[in-house]
């Protein structure tokens, strides 16, 4: 027996070897001894243990834990302010790449400062900066949870694996930040004094590091970046409040943030001064510090044990300029976002995500949006979407108090609204295959509508009045079912689905999407002018009208919005059409050639 | 597959339209340059270890001798090598099952090392093994394949498939990927195509809605479904 094998409580340790080698020079070429539950999962899943390729444990190189780390002097707490520059630079650089997709563990956590941040307590300046980022990235990271778009995405994953995401007192970060402020703001106007003017008390002026040439220049780099960090912890706490409350203060401090950012920027040419420059290495590989150099205190390999038991991989931490660019796009983002005017209707909302969508935001950012439309699963926070849509569909009140259909129809549209809402912020590419799924409960919605009446009360004006609404909603909810499908259909130019011979095709199906919502807006405009009156109006004047006596509502403002819109309607059907015979001229003049696939023909292609 | 990367597998996204045509009539069997290129179908274990040494090399993701065997003990007949000269210079590796309403054949790892690559062989591999799968009743066959892997995607393309989705950040460098799939032509879907109104499927027909000779609402509807059944299928 080996004695380099101690027995445990329970168990004896036997050489099998001799054993598993005669056993398998019993089996024939193809045999295989598996167990019943060998599938594509399990092979896909399976490592082969002691090969480093694939055993994350096996790695020879690097610290093996986060003591062991410390310990050799990985992190040290005494750190001169270049390098300390450095370190900040690095966990922005960390964050980006963090929200881009990548672990937890292997980014943000990778700053052995952050894996204990009481330790660096008598640092202020790294404490006070560690202390905000780990709250920041709580926030984030609980925010994106809850929006609940990132889980199908894989590009985000929430959860922490026993890292310390969250630590005592974080939330009086800001406390901190504001005193090592001050600190360095009273030193750079002291720099900036000069020797020769005022006279400086010894105390309150502690210079940041020994040269004193350079003095300005790093005051101005740690300035800038607490300041940035500081407006970022704003931006996030004042937008996390409910039904946009915050919104207006958010937008002041990423103006904060964005000018922080541009000085972040320009403080590169100070720090980078002395570094040889590579002319061979373009500025995008160059490091992830505005230095160039590489910060101290961060270990990638000292969480592997966190990981999930895949093969270990090594991930890039973005380039500093790469960190800047990310950090500037979002928070133009996000003012966008704070730009909602909270007073919208759920159309103009609709068209407001679509169009947020162009500008292709991150993953925080929608998720953020996603956040302030269905806070507490009401539009905006404030009207629960039934009630929303009642505005919409200008449903009279006497029929949504009397009949049940309507109701019960206007509870499933909501849930269905509800849910392309939350579509809308999600990622193109999975938001065109959500598309594609609703498409039957819009299907089924639209069945709804036109559900046969209880034939007790035709004739009667209440009769008269539901039927009207049944005209309406039907016509509402087929705009919107065109709406999806026109959604669905373009989306796949954005993803660069389809290929050449796919256009015609889908310039085909567009145009008839288009032709339909054009046909529904006109049959919901010849309807409505014979007045039904909405709800508030009938509230004023206490009396119901009659059938189709007229009460020509102001023509002009809604007139030419709605001609507006039918133009534009007509303008995309004629460009389908006009790409179609393009495409087609193309074709018979042989500019264009489709092949001939073997296994399929372009019928296939159609159902696809 | 979850973590298959692809090499560009054929160069021939330049190459004129006639010129493949013409390529994948003669069947490659006698290569550009030098020799025969010769088509095997998997035999036995004894061939395995010259597939995993060719994919181990080309391919960065490490697989372990399970998904192999996973792939080649069920679907031995999926399995194709190209030798040239008697050494291995590509191979293919594929499955197929039912998955959820249909009979799928799918595509998991394909490879020719460079010095062979932009001759086609590829394309031979994969063209014999979509027969097998169209002949054993596959009703589709589908693959992923990254974004930026013009080779492939040409590849394919040019045997009829289709980018079906776009999926995101798939891949571990975080680019995307298409879903890629060929629909194989079923007897009964001709009629299919007639339900919904009587459309016609003719791409070039002009189709002018003002007119109003049909009930939209039932087409909508129809459509909407028949769209809807169409995607959860992808």
């Amino acid at each position: 027996m080996d004695a380099a094998v101690p027995a445990g409580d329970q168990t004896i340790w036997l050489d099998a070897s001799s054993f598993l080698s005669s056993v398998c020079n019993e089996l024939s070429v193809g045999e295989l001894v598996h167990g019943e539950n060998f599938r594509l999962f399990e092979a896909m899943s399976a490592l082969e243990i002691m090969d480093p390729k694939m055993d994350a444990g096996m790695a020879t190189t690097g610290f093996k834990t986060f003591e062991e780390a410390i310990e050799s002097g990985a992190a040290p707490i005494e750190l001169t302010i270049p390098q300390l520059v450095d370190v900040f630079d690095h966990i922005l650089a960390c964050e980006a790449t963090w929200q881009n997709g990548h672990a937890l563990a292997q980014t943000v956590f990778s700053c052995l400062y952050l894996l204990n941040v009481d330790r660096t307590a008598p640092n202020a300046l790294l404490h006070a900066f560690c202390k905000t980022t780990r709250a920041s990235c709580s926030m984030i990271r609980t925010a994106i949870a809850l929006a609940d778009i990132h889980e199908q995405e894989e590009d985000f994953i929430t959860m922490a694996y026993g890292l310390p995401v969250e630590g005592e007192g974080d939330s009086r970060c800001l406390a901190l930040l504001n005193t090592v402020e001050e600190v360095v703001a009273r030193q750079l106007r002291g720099c900036k004094g000069g020797l020769s003017t005022k006279k400086k008390s010894l105390e309150d002026a502690e210079p940041l590091q020994d040269d004193p040439a350079l003095e300005e220049g790093y005051c101005h780099a740690i300035l800038c970046r607490l300041r940035f960090r500081k407006a970022l912890y704003h931006i996030l706490t004042y937008m996390d409040k409910p039904q946009g409350r915050g919104l207006e203060m958010a937008r002041k401090h990423i103006l904060v943030a964005l000018s922080e950012l541009q000085n972040i920027r320009s403080s590169s040419a100070f720090l980078s001064f002395g570094q040889a420059p590579d002319s061979v290495v373009e500025s995008k590989e160059r490091g992830s510090t505005a230095s160039g150099r590489v910060a101290i205190g961060f270990d990638e390999c000292v969480n592997r044990r966190l990981l999930a038991p895949t093969p270990p991989r090594s991930i890039s931490i973005l380039s500093w300029e790469d960190t800047l660019a990310y950090f500037e796009k979002l928070l133009q983002d996000l003012d966008r976002i704070c730009s909602l005017p909270m007073t919208l209707g759920l159309e103009e909302i609709l068209q407001f995500v679509m169009d947020y969508q162009k500008l292709k935001p991150d993953l925080f950012a929608r998720a953020r949006l996603q956040l302030l439309l269905l806070h507490d699963g009401k539009l905006l926070g404030r009207d629960p979407l039934a009630i929303a849509l009642v505005k919409v569909f200008n449903v009279p009140q006497s029929v949504m108090a009397n009949d049940h259909q309507t109701q019960a129809f206007t509870t499933q549209a909501a849930r269905v609204t509800k849910q392309l809402l939350k579509i809308m912020c999600t990622n193109t590419a999975w938001q065109r295959r959500k598309l594609g799924r609703i498409l039957q409960d819009w299907g089924n919605l639209l069945q709804q509508s036109k559900v046969t009446r209880d034939v007790s009360i035709e004739g009667s004006q209440l009769g008269d009045e539901v039927i009207q609404t049944e005209n309406m909603l039907t016509a509402w909810v087929a705009e919107q079912t065109c709406w999806v499908v026109r959604q669905f259909l373009m989306l796949g130019f954005q993803l660069d689905l389809y290929s050449l011979s796919e256009f015609c095709m889908v310039y085909w199906y567009l145009d008839h999407v288009l032709l339909s919502a054009l046909h529904y807006k006109l049959a919901k405009e010849s309807q409505t002018t014979p007045a039904i009156d909405s709800p508030d109006s009938v509230k004023k004047k206490g009396k119901k009208k009659k059938g189709s006596a007229a009460l020509k509502q102001p023509k002009t403002p809604k007139d030419g919005k709605f001609m507006y819109s039918v133009h534009l309607l007509q303008c995309y059907s004629d460009l389908c059409k006009g790409f179609i015979w393009m495409l087609t001229a193309l074709t018979r003049d042989r500019k264009l050639l489709h092949r001939e696939t073997i296994f399929n023909t372009e019928q296939e292609v159609m159902l696809l | 597959m979850a973590e298959t990367e692809r090499r560009e597998a054929d160069g021939s996204a330049k190459e004129a339209d006639i010129g493949r045509v013409e390529e994948e009539d003669s069947k490659t069997s006698d290569g550009a340059g030098s020799g025969r290129i010769e088509y095997v179908s998997y035999k036995d274990e004894t061939q395995l270890p010259d597939i995993m040494a060719l994919i181990d090399q080309e391919l960065s993701e490490p697989y372990s001798i399970f998904t192999y065997r996973y792939f080649i003990t069920l679907w031995p007949d999926l399995c194709f090598m190209a030798f040239h000269e008697g050494k291995c210079i590509g191979t293919l590796v594929c499955k197929m099952g039912q998955h959820r309403n249909t009979f799928r054949g799918y595509i998991a790892m394909l490879v020719v090392v460079k010095q062979h690559r932009g001759k086609g062989i590829a394309t031979e591999l994969v063209t014999r093994c979509i027969q097998v799968m169209r002949d054993a009743g596959c009703d589709e066959v589908t693959l992923e394949a990254e974004v930026t892997n013009l080779g492939a995607l040409a590849l394919y393309g040019n045997l009829g498939f289709i980018r079906a989705k776009r999926l995101h950040r798939y891949y571990l460098n975080g680019f995307d990927a298409y879903r890629l799939k060929l629909l194989f032509p079923r007897p009964h879907d001709a009629n299919r195509m007639l339900l919904g109104g009587g459309y016609s499927m003719d791409p070039y027909q002009m189709h002018d809605c003002s007119k109003l000779d049909h009930d939209h609402d039932q087409v909508l509807f129809t459509k909407a479904t028949s769209f809807s059944i169409q995607v959860q299928n992808s």
